[in-house]
């Protein structure tokens, strides 16, 4: 028989086991799950790799060559392009695989003492977050470590202030300064829109097809999983591809 | 007023509120597009996926207003 209460929507993911005095959720079960199955595929489809390509070689090649001329119109330069592929297409497979798992038949059904084991990996907030914060922190680490001075300098503008001949340039210089910090601000937006963007789409998503299964069982939530299969397919795509735009940008604008 | 009916309300609002924009934006991104690939078929399949990615990212908003929304009204 079907359940009769609302179901419990949690944002957190439920803390299922501890190991060694790490507490393990069931977004790292799931995200480690996935690792696994990537590994699966990359070995079994390497194997038919040959110069008559087979059909998962060819999607392959597609996908890679769409982020290959991607990356080497933002970077405008072969070695960048070629140094940061591997990060920015891994972020696509996993999400690719990620974003479609609980569609697989019995995943989401597995509970520990009431607690599912398995759930999207993108549902836990803090992998939108920490990837995020690895590319906005990763791009002003390179930024600095190819020139400090001029990178600051973008933010802290302060070469306006030096060139005060007249009255009218000391609005010159604030309106400056106050850009700079408003910059600064907006580097934090980065982090907070890349993340939320992943997030709210993957977890709405799961959310609306749970509630939309508990009112009406049977062919009403068929559009809803054709949502979520699509929207995660576009968000696989959006979100390396925006992370190599803002890489880019911020690599770009200390380059000389 | 109960925290029950003011979290209600908050959530209503701000979903419903934040989803004007996003609309608005998006049609007008297809309406562009559409009218570009009418002048000059052959540019079809690389203005769609351009179209789609664009689509995604004025979305953005709009999920920010749902995020706000739900984490009001379950926490």
């Amino acid at each position: 028989m079907s359940e009769n209460t609302m179901p419990a929507v949690n944002i957190s993911s439920p803390i299922l086991t501890e190991f060694n005095g790490i507490e393990v959720s069931s977004g790292i079960v799931s995200s480690f799950t996935v690792i696994i199955l990537l590994t699966l595929f990359a070995i079994i489809a390497r194997r038919k790799f040959s110069l008559v390509p087979s059909k998962i070689q060819i999607a392959l090649e597609g996908v890679y060559n769409f982020f290959y001329s991607n990356m080497l119109s933002a970077f405008g330069s072969e070695k960048a392009a070629k140094k940061f592929l591997p990060m920015i297409f891994v972020m696509f497979l996993f999400l690719l695989f990620a974003n479609q798992f609980t569609i697989l038949p019995f995943v989401s059904d597995l509970a520990l003492n009431g607690d599912k084991v398995f759930q999207a990996p993108a549902t836990d907030i803090n992998l939108p977050i920490a990837w995020s914060l690895m590319i906005v922190v990763m791009s002003h680490v390179l930024a600095l470590s190819i020139s400090p001075l001029k990178h600051i300098g973008g933010f802290i503008r302060l070469e306006s202030v030096f060139k005060i001949r007249k009255i009218s340039d000391i609005f010159n210089a604030i309106l400056e300064l106050f850009l700079g910090i408003l910059d600064i601000i907006g580097e934090f937006a980065k982090v907070i829109s890349l993340s939320a963007r992943l997030f709210g789409n993957i977890f709405a998503g799961e959310l609306m097809v749970v509630i939309i299964t508990y009112l009406v069982s049977f062919i009403v939530p068929i559009p809803f999983i054709f949502l979520n299969i699509f929207g995660g397919l576009i968000h696989a795509c959006i979100f390396p591809l925006l992370s190599l735009q803002y890489l880019a940008q911020t690599v770009n604008s200390v380059k000389d | 007023m109960e925290i029950e009916a003011a979290k209600a309300l908050a959530a209503g609002i701000a979903i419903g509120l934040g989803a004007i924009g996003p609309a608005i934006g998006e049609g007008l991104i297809a309406s562009k597009a559409l009218e570009t690939m009418g002048r000059n078929p052959e540019v079809k399949d690389d203005l769609f996926s351009k179209m789609i990615v664009a689509m995604a990212i004025c979305e953005s908003t709009a999920i920010y207003a749902l995020v706000v929304a739900i984490l009001v009204l379950f926490t």
